[in-house]
């Protein structure tokens, strides 16, 4: 299946990117993508990573489908 | 009623409390944060913050639904500001309208506090040499490789 990745802040400059596609296989869940992207970009290991889909906050265990928009949120700073 | 919104401009506090005036209110009490230019005597010249605005925007509507159920405010208004905020500018307003002190109190503080863990916005300090992400826990996160991390308590 072929996800969406939006990247935001200390995690879009690891990345060097706020949007990507990534391929995962079937089954996959979040930390499955999150692993996947840390394999490429080290780095991500050292920032605490949140996640979002559909808008909403979900565990690394959340199981993704095809399509979906994983938004991975670092620790937010607002206000 | 309450509303959220997200802005590149200065934020006009007068006119947010124009807005939410209405009759029968006794108190209406109204949080600001604003930008402060050093950190631990780094002086920071340059400060931003960048938002995942729908995600913001649903998580406020659920935060709105936790004031409601706690405090009973009839007004509350939450702005904050995007981009690039000069030192001594607000980078929140929070207005919280009621009958009575006690309620708009409760709900102008409860709703900082919770913006302060869920909201999906970010902040980066823009030093004269380097730059850092700051979390609401105090942590300063770099991510370029010329920058120190830095720790240390807002």
């Amino acid at each position: 299946m072929k996800i969406q990745i939006k990247a935001f802040a200390a995690i879009r400059e690891v990345l060097g990117a706020s949007e990507l596609e990534l391929e995962l296989v079937e089954g996959a869940r979040v930390q499955d993508a999150l692993e996947a992207l840390s394999a490429e970009h080290p780095a991500l290991r050292e920032i605490p990573c949140g996640f979002g889909i559909a808008h909403e906050y979900v565990g690394p265990d959340h199981p993704l489908k095809d399509e979906d928009e994983l938004a991975l949120l670092p620790p937010v700073g607002g206000g | 009623m309450a509303e959220f919104r997200l802005t590149d401009e200065a934020i006009d506090v007068p006119a947010l409390r124009r807005e939410i005036e209405l009759s029968g209110q006794g108190a209406i009490v109204t949080f600001e944060g604003v930008v402060r230019d050093t950190f631990e005597g780094r002086r920071v010249v340059r400060l931003e913050y960048e938002a995942y605005p729908p995600m913001a925007t649903k998580q406020m509507d659920r935060l709105f639904c936790e004031v409601e159920e706690r405090f009973g405010v009839e007004r509350l208004l939450v702005v904050h500001r995007l981009g690039l905020v000069p030192e001594g500018e607000a980078a929140i307003a929070i207005l919280a309208a009621s009958p009575h002190r006690r309620e708009a109190f409760g709900a102008a503080a409860y709703t900082i506090d919770r913006i302060k863990e869920i909201l999906p916005v970010w902040k980066k300090e823009h030093y004269e040499d380097g730059e850092v992400w700051v979390e609401s826990s105090g942590v300063r996160r770099a991510t370029g490789p010329g920058d120190a991390p830095l720790d240390g308590a807002d």
